[in-house]
């Protein structure tokens, strides 16, 4: 039963790891590429603390769900960041769509 | 045999809500549906004996960066449209583009993952870890020679990390 539990969430977890990174491609809108972000991190997050199970040391065990931890507050960090320069697009160019900016140079030449 | 039971269920729930997430084209529901993925992980992590990161993940996630992206959807301008009179999916030249990246990741990824799990002998061991544990990890440097306190560097730069973000988010997202 363990072996069944390990490789179905190590498959679900890589397929939201690639649902993540084709959703930043295929999504146009920010808040939306930021959602795909989080699902990667999330994704990563469920390996780390499911593989630290399987070590008998107990000190890896802590080394996996520190390192659970620290993503935790590396993706916090980074939707602040991210969040504040959707503000600033919406401030200065009135949109959040990605193919609206891609000719973001034409905006700031005129 | 519950438990493995309700592990699957939560699984299950996980991945269906996180793909509703990514590829739901209503933003406020893909938003939903990204706090009950968090919730899910959560329940998911006290299943797998890591109490403490459970209680962060509904903290951080489903409280934080949730009303986050909930506050950041309602400030920028949407376009109204209505999506009944759209077609569900109408055709853009970058979603080849995608569906083909998506297939070569996802092959390239199942690779790694069938060599992983050949080598891989599985014994779970059902440590429940505390949050003691985390604090003789981050912060006990007087028991450095049993590996306490191995992280309280990353930990100092972590303190670093948020307020530099801090600062940048105020700097970047104020008004003139």
């Amino acid at each position: 039963m363990d072996n069944i539990l390990v490789i179905t969430t190590f498959i679900v977890s890589l397929i939201m790891i690639t649902a993540g990174l084709v959703g930043i491609i295929y999504r146009r809108n920010l808040v939306a590429i930021l959602i795909s972000i989080e699902v990667i991190l999330n994704a990563i997050n469920l390996d780390f603390i499911m593989f630290s199970r399987l070590k008998s040391n107990m000190n890896q065990l802590i080394d996996g769900q520190t390192f659970a931890l620290f993503n935790i507050l590396i993706a916090a960090v980074e939707i602040t960041v991210g969040l504040a320069i959707i503000f600033a697009i919406r401030n200065t160019m009135q949109t959040s769509d990605i193919d609206k900016l891609s000719n973001i140079k034409e905006i700031t030449e005129d | 045999m519950l438990s493995e039971v309700v592990y699957l269920v939560l699984l299950l729930g996980v991945l269906i809500l996180s793909l509703v997430a990514i590829f739901s084209r209503e933003i406020f529901k893909a938003a939903v549906s990204l706090v009950f993925a968090f919730i899910f992980l959560s329940g998911m992590y006290l299943l797998l004996g890591a109490e403490f990161l459970a209680v962060i993940q509904l903290i951080i996630y489903a409280g934080a960066i949730a009303i986050l992206i909930l506050f950041a959807i309602m400030h920028t301008p949407a376009k109204i449209e209505n999506l009944g009179d759209a077609k569900i999916f109408d055709y853009k030249p970058h979603y080849i583009n995608a569906f083909i990246i998506g297939i070569i990741i996802f092959s390239i990824l199942m690779f790694v993952a069938i060599v992983i799990l050949n080598e891989l002998n599985i014994n779970v061991n059902n440590y429940k870890v505390t949050l003691v544990d985390f604090a003789n990890a981050l912060f006990n440097i007087k028991d450095f020679d049993n590996y306490g306190g191995r992280f309280v560097l990353v930990f100092e730069l972590a303190g670093i990390l948020i307020l530099a973000s801090i600062v940048a988010a105020i700097t970047v997202a104020k008004k003139e």
